[in-house]
């Protein structure tokens, strides 16, 4: 699966997060030193939103976040009234731009899916097996969420 | 030679049309002609007829002159009647038989031809042979009008005598020019009807020749057609026709459809097939290339070479709506007509199979190199050695993967993360190169090189280890891949028959230290540094070791050999020079002392240069002048342990990272251990290190029981 692995694909991801950010008028998202991950033990925090990728490269690719970033995030955006609701809207909202970027970025070489999103549920999240992702930890203000790319 | 140029295939056609109208033309001057003769012969005819009717008239004339004489009139009309109807007879007959004039019934003068039928000249004879006398006493008569009536008597009784004779004659002669007359039109007829058969028969030749042939060809050409369009149907590559303005031709292979889409393509440009495929550069390229080509003053093997679209990548549209990325190789091969240049043919392959079985091929040997290459080295060793050493290898990279993850503020957080992966990384290049392992020893080499560049990057931040992160999934999977041939081979070696039960592990069973590796190592580094060494090893009372301990001193003095190498022995002329015996020899021992277990590595080699230790410290920064002039031998000597301190010019997989002695210092710590060095310079230096007997219990303990 390294070969895969392309730093430009991955980096693709990193930025279309970044681009979330500043869309909203957020401050900066700051990217920490990626690692690997067992892909048979995918992590998850409360909210997840996962695009799901095939062509060249086939796997998936999620976005997950504990539930007071993205409360922080509704209020800073001046909502009131933080559901669950909104909450999933949301991850799904940042999942939609990732892919949205993606598409943008790798053209024809990658079909992305409209993102899925789950609260919680981590055997939900399917990842290709035997293989590592690459993690991807963020910060915004105090809050940490990761990118995990998986890609066969 | 013109003729042929110009008509070619058409020569047969022209000549048959050109037969046909010759022959209409004959035709019809052979009509014109016989024609005359005709109208001749019928003004022939109608004089003979005249020539009977004047032989009456004369002797008509004749008689009633001589009646009206008789009653007393003067016959004057009767007269002149007779004198002229025999003049003209008579002119008349003498024409027909020598050729001459006459006039005819309106008095008109024509010329008459003599007659020439043998019957027709007996008979002109006969009748001139009669009427010459006769003629003579009409002429006397004439002269001598008065000449009385014995004359007129005798010329009415010659009369009388001859006249049915003379219009026998004359009835012949009509009969005869008649039945020539009749003769020629027949001859005229005849001829008309075989040259209007001949020109009919010609007509049906050029159309059933020509009509065949046409058929024929059209069928050859109908073949020909029908092979081309099953050639176009069936052929996998993409075929067109380009002319001058490089526009598309009307007929192109069916894959030209599969490959750019179900489209018309006929008349379009070449520009436009390509539009939104190639880039524009690429195609003002290619445009510049199929001039050259359309230019005759190019050798077009000569310009075979500039071709920019032999490999290139595309994105086709799909009737899915989503993109095919194909692979595709034009080439541009000039078609020649009559010696011109006329088009330019365009084979367009699709080589995306191709180019993913090369691409496959390429890994596959690779993969293959790696494996023979691997498995080579792999034979040599003891499988539980390197079962061990993959395994704790992968242990070190998943190290390598927590440090990575610790969280860490930045900047210092970060470095510390690159120093503790660099002193992992080496201890596994170390322990790789010990087992000559080369392929891990490059590859940690080349995760070096990348921790180091991290280090010198100023603003480092958390996504420039992106490529580290990658490098080390790659690390892992070398890894993976080694042991799946350590499995394979580890199937293969006999059953290890263990006395009394239980699992062998590598825990369990004391050993001292691995003696092979460290070795090999020497040498190979010797050799490659272009030294020459001899090693002697005592290491028995390792086995007091215990198995952390083991891995710990085995690496310290794989870094302390590669040390000595590098940097303590001279080369051989260099020995030579010094009075010291060119091979160095380095004593790897292992001793105990009283209060504990020595580790010491000793080369006969240059020892260390103090000088050159304070000089490289201040070229690193590492410490300022005034504050390295304040440091203590022992000190300055303790130099070579600091992270980041090589003497080496630059950096190779033996020696220059500064991190070797780091290492050897981090083991030692671990053993809770203490450094000695003993130096002189030109003669010798000897680094060692003590493992307090407080740290061996455990072990001793565990060897008494």
């Amino acid at each position: 699966m390294s070969k895969n692995l392309e730093q430009d694909t991955i980096e693709v991801f990193i930025n279309s997060l970044a681009h979330f950010y500043q869309q909203l008028g957020l401050d900066e998202v700051e990217i920490g030193v990626p690692y690997l991950l067992d892909s048979n033990h995918p992590i998850v925090e409360d909210y997840t939103g996962i695009i799901g990728i095939s062509g060249r490269r086939k796997g998936c690719v999620y976005y997950t976040c504990p539930q007071a970033l993205l409360s922080y995030i509704l209020l800073a955006m001046g909502e009131k009234d933080v559901t669950t609701d909104h909450l999933c809207d949301l991850v799904g909202e940042i999942a939609n731009t990732i892919a949205g970027n993606a598409r943008q970025a790798f053209g024809a070489e990658f079909m992305i899916s409209v993102p899925v999103v789950i609260k919680g549920e981590p055997e939900k999240v399917s990842l290709p097996k035997n293989t590592r992702c690459v993690v991807i930890p963020t910060k915004w203000k105090f809050y940490q969420s990761i990118i995990v790319v998986a890609l066969e | 030679m013109f003729f042929a140029r110009n008509f070619g295939k058409y020569r047969a056609i022209v000549i048959s049309v050109a037969m046909f109208i010759i022959l209409d033309l004959g035709v019809l001057g052979l009509n014109f002609y016989i024609s005359s003769q005709i109208a001749s012969d019928a003004v022939n005819v109608n004089l003979a007829g005249r020539q009977r009717m004047l032989s009456q008239k004369s002797v008509k004339a004749l008689l009633d002159y001589q009646n009206d004489l008789a009653q007393g009139a003067s016959g004057a009309d009767a007269y002149q009647e007779m004198l002229s109807s025999v003049a003209l007879f008579d002119r008349t007959l003498q024409a027909f038989h020598s050729g001459g004039y006459t006039s005819d019934a309106t008095g008109q003068e024509i010329f008459l031809a003599a007659v020439e039928t043998p019957i027709s000249i007996a008979v002109v004879e006969e009748s001139l042979a009669i009427w010459k006398p006769i003629r003579r006493d009409f002429s006397r008569l004439e002269r001598e009008s008065n000449s009385g009536r014995p004359l007129l008597s005798h010329l009415v009784d010659i009369a009388k005598q001859n006249n049915l004779t003379l219009l026998k004659l004359m009835n012949d002669l009509t009969n005869d020019l008649e039945s020539v007359a009749k003769q020629k039109s027949d001859t005229l007829r005849w001829i008309q009807a075989s040259a209007i058969t001949l020109a009919i028969l010609n007509f049906f030749l050029i159309l059933f020749h020509f009509i065949g042939q046409l058929r024929s060809s059209d069928a050859v050409a109908e073949f020909a057609r029908k092979e081309t369009q099953e050639i176009l149907l069936t052929v996998r590559e993409g075929l067109l026709l380009l002319d001058s303005n490089l526009i598309i031709g009307s007929q192109y292979s069916e894959s030209v459809k599969a490959i750019f889409g179900d489209r018309d393509f006929a008349g379009m440009s070449f520009r436009s097939l390509l539009h939104n495929l190639v880039v524009g550069q690429d195609m003002t390229t290619t445009e510049e290339y199929i001039k050259l080509l359309l230019n005759e003053q190019v050798k077009e093997n000569l310009i075979g070479s500039l071709n920019p679209l032999s490999d290139v990548e595309v994105s086709l549209p799909q009737a899915n709506g989503g993109y095919a990325v194909k692979h595709l190789s034009f080439r541009f091969n000039r078609t020649i007509e009559d010696g011109k240049i006329s088009h330019i043919l365009v084979t367009v392959l699709d080589i995306t199979e191709t180019v993913a079985l090369r691409q496959s091929l390429e890994a596959a040997r690779n993969q293959q190199g790696l494996h023979t290459d691997a498995l080579k080295k792999l034979a040599h060793l003891d499988s539980t050695t390197l079962s061990a050493f993959l395994s704790r290898t992968e242990q070190d990279l998943h190290a390598i993967n927590d440090t990575l993850k610790d969280e860490a503020a930045e900047p210092q957080g970060y470095n510390a993360k690159l120093q503790n992966c660099l002193r992992i990384v080496h201890r596994v290049k170390g322990d790789a190169g010990a087992l000559d392992l080369l392929q891990i020893a490059t590859a940690a080499h080349h995760f070096e090189d990348q921790l180091q560049i991290l280090q010198k990057t100023e603003g480092l931040q958390g996504s420039d280890f992106l490529p580290l992160t990658l490098s080390l999934n790659d690390f892992l999977q070398l890894i993976a891949e080694l042991r799946e041939i350590s499995d394979l081979l580890q199937n293969l070696q006999p059953v290890q028959v263990v006395a009394e039960s239980g699992a062998v592990t590598t825990e369990q069973i004391p050993l001292p230290l691995d003696e092979q590796p460290i070795m090999r190592l020497a040498k190979r580094i010797a050799q490659e540094n272009d030294k020459a060494i001899s090693v002697t090893f005592d290491a028995e009372e390792a086995a007091v070791l215990s198995a952390e301990q083991r891995i710990l001193v085995q690496a310290s003095v794989i870094q302390l050999v590669r040390n000595a190498v590098v940097h303590g022995v001279e080369s051989a002329e260099v020995r030579l020079l010094a009075g010291k015996p060119p091979t160095g020899t380095i004593d790897v021992r292992v001793s105990l002392e009283a209060d504990g277990l020595r580790v010491s590595v000793r080369d006969d080699g240059q020892g260390l240069n103090l000088k050159r230790l304070r000089e490289q410290a201040e070229a690193k920064g590492l410490y300022s002048r005034e504050v390295l002039d304040g440091f203590s031998r022992t000190r300055v000597m303790g130099l070579i342990f600091e992270p980041g301190f090589s003497t080496a010019a630059e950096a190779n997989e033996h020696a220059g990272r500064g991190i070797g002695m780091d290492l050897v210092r981090t083991n030692v710590n671990k053993m809770k251990g203490r450094i000695r060095i003993s130096n002189q310079p030109r003669r010798y230096c000897e680094i060692s290190f003590l493992i307090p007997t407080s740290q061996l219990e455990d072990s001793l303990v565990a060897e008494a029981v």
